[in-house]
């Protein structure tokens, strides 16, 4: 009887290891380290207003990681910087990094800068099986703290790639707060990642679309990219 | 036997029923599209930014109606970085003034950074790098000093320094030389009034608290300054910022031993709206006998206050300072709403500021700006009571 439950008890870790995995694999092509890429943000609003943002970004590793505003022109020279939980932005108008609340809206869009700058899902969320299809894992990752981005983010992956297909996001009521899908996976030096994420605000009913212009892996980054006194320069 | 059955079937039950909720479908992904690449990926070497501004004033009060159009503004900056150790950067701007009919280039930064090694910088020239967190007033930081309310005006004049760093993404220290403390109109060293200064700098962040400290001098006066910010939430931000300078004059009357100081709140936590509130102290500002003596000779002067200066109007001690900011309104317009009042005298300054674009490079902007004051209040050195000022911007 122990036995039995000793090897139950087992495959259900390897298993939980497993799902882990999969999720660490995810994270490290839409996060990879030592990487530089251009996305380009499109925020379709209700009243009608699309606006486009281009945003280079410079990441080291989850903890570091800078974005410079290309587009439009009228932002142009704005940056944003993150070093571990601290972000900042630098306002070209007037000379000054400022720092800000980490908080939804990443270029005024429905990307959180949670979304965009750190997928780092596995070290602050617990991952769980929620179903197994023929082609899918279907994963439940919840929150192990209150300082997460969200209390339950639900992930279905393709078996045959890996690669995310879906996620939706809640809060700690289970209320769906937003849904993004993802697509056209295309391979950049040495990841291989979704190019085109759809994210919809269920609230809203508002969404904004992230393509992957470029992303180049394995680049020489300094640190000094990363001081807030270089902000500007 | 059936035991066994027992357990086998509740161990099959858990291996298999594991995550198979029956009302969970697969997903299907996006269908796939061509994206189009960019280069912009890999540094450039040169980079610009700049604006044309072409504006309309309206000034007011019971003395006074005028109009001025147009103000023009025209502003490029550029940096050119032939490698990753070199950094030349230049950032000047354009100004025609209809009321005083005057032109001026101005210089805000020019110079050259160089990067000795990984943590190692150097800076020679006219540069900004302003981090304290005040909204418009920083009492720490006593090397970039010029300011402008929210939304008006870009201020990006620099100091003319030579500047040593160390420099970390968790920290870092700098030692400052500076020259020439004073500039003239054109933003060159002021070979009139000669004041140099020094100073040294660090600065240390973690996740949620940073902390800067500045000490120096500017001629012979000794400068200290320290700015604290900690996030008591993920939205809730508050902060500290103290100066100190042993000797300062303002106007008239010499003050030792002078600190001023700012205590602020920034909420976060309403989608696209920020909010901020400051309390303001000036020790060495003026109390109300004081203010009483110069005042009658100040209004005779007959001198026109820079609207974009506003610390030609906090004479006094104290002040709470506010700022609404409400982003992404309808097709992305910003609204920001900025005051400062006098908290032991009756003056209060009002920015309303509406701004739409109009294209990716194009901006409308509309301004409305309130000075009033009680009597016997620094407020009656104002140069109008209202101001109506609407402004078109191309950036580039």
């Amino acid at each position: 009887m122990k036995t039995i439950f000793l090897i139950l008890l087992f495959s259900l870790s390897v298993r939980a290891e497993q799902y882990e995995d999969i999720v660490k694999y995810i994270e490290a092509n839409l996060s990879p380290p030592n990487f530089a890429s251009v996305f380009e943000f499109t925020n379709y609003r209700l009243d009608g207003t699309i606006s486009v943002n281009e945003v280079k970004f410079q990441s080291k590793d989850i903890d570091h990681m800078h974005g410079t505003f290309l587009k439009p022109e009228r932002e142009k020279g704005r940056e944003v910087l993150r070093v571990g939980d601290a972000l900042w932005t630098y306002m070209p108008s007037v000379g000054r990094a400022l720092r800000i609340a980490d908080r939804d809206s990443f270029a005024g869009g429905d990307f959180s800068n949670a979304d965009v700058l750190r997928a780092d899902w596995s070290a602050h969320y617990s991952i769980t099986l929620a179903k197994e299809t023929k082609n899918q894992w279907i994963l439940d990752l919840k929150s192990k703290s209150k300082e997460s981005a969200y209390s339950k983010m639900r992930l279905w992956v393709d078996k045959s790639n890996k690669q995310p297909i879906q996620q939706n996001f809640y809060d700690s009521n289970g209320t769906l707060l937003k849904t993004c899908i993802y697509g056209s996976i295309k391979k950049f030096g040495s990841v291989e990642r979704p190019a085109h994420l759809l994210m919809q605000n269920v609230l809203t009913k508002q969404k904004s679309e992230l393509k992957v212009l470029s992303l180049k892996t394995e680049q020489k980054l300094e640190d000094k990219r990363f001081t807030v006194d270089n902000l500007g320069k | 036997m059936t035991k066994l059955k027992c357990v086998y079937a509740v161990i099959f039950f858990m291996l298999g029923s594991v995550g198979q909720a029956d009302d969970i479908e697969e997903a299907q992904p996006l269908e796939d599209i061509t994206i189009k690449t960019s280069s912009s990926a890999a540094p450039s070497k040169f980079t610009y930014r700049g604006y044309f501004e072409i504006e309309y004033a309206r000034y007011w009060n019971e003395s006074r109606d005028d109009e001025a159009f147009p103000n023009i503004e025209l502003s490029a900056s550029a940096q050119w970085k032939p490698n990753t150790s070199i950094n030349v950067f230049a950032d000047y701007m354009y100004d025609y003034e209809r009321l005083t009919e005057e032109s001026t280039v101005k210089v805000n930064q020019i110079g050259i950074r160089t990067q000795l090694s990984s943590d190692w910088q150097i800076a020679l020239g006219k540069e900004r790098a302003r981090k304290s967190p005040g909204l418009i007033i920083s009492p720490s930081d006593f090397i970039f000093i010029d300011e402008s309310l929210p939304g008006m005006r870009e201020q990006r004049e620099g100091m003319w320094l030579g500047r040593l760093s160390w420099q970390t993404p968790q920290q870092s220290a700098d030692v400052i030389i500076i020259p020439y403390f004073n500039k003239d109109r054109w933003g060159w060293p002021d070979h009139q009034n000669l004041q140099d200064a020094a100073a040294l700098r660090y600065f240390y962040q973690t996740n949620n608290f940073d902390v800067g400290f500045q000490g120096g001098h500017i001629s012979n006066n000794l400068r200290l300054g320290a700015f604290a910010q900690y996030f008591i939430t993920k939205v809730t931000k508050i902060y500290f910022d103290v100066g100190y300078t042993d000797k300062k004059e303002v106007l008239f009357f010499e003050r030792q031993h002078a600190f001023d100081e700012i205590f602020g709140v920034t909420y976060d936590g309403i989608s696209d709206v920020s909010l901020r509130a400051e309390i303001y102290h000036n020790q060495a500002g003026l109390n109300q006998k004081e203010l009483d003596m110069v005042l009658p000779f100040l209004l005779m002067q007959s001198e026109e206050y820079e609207t974009s200066s506003i610390s030609n109007f906090l004479l006094r001690q104290w002040y709470l300072i506010m700022s609404l900011n409400i982003l992404n309104m309808w097709h992305e317009s910003d609204f920001t709403f900025s005051t400062v009042n006098g908290l032991d005298e009756r003056s209060h300054l009002v920015l309303a500021r509406y701004k739409i674009p109009l294209s990716q490079a194009q901006e409308l902007g509309l301004s409305v700006f309130s000075l009033s004051g009680s009597e016997n209040s620094s407020f009656e050195l104002r140069p109008f009571d209202w101001s109506l000022l609407a402004d078109w911007q191309y950036s580039f």
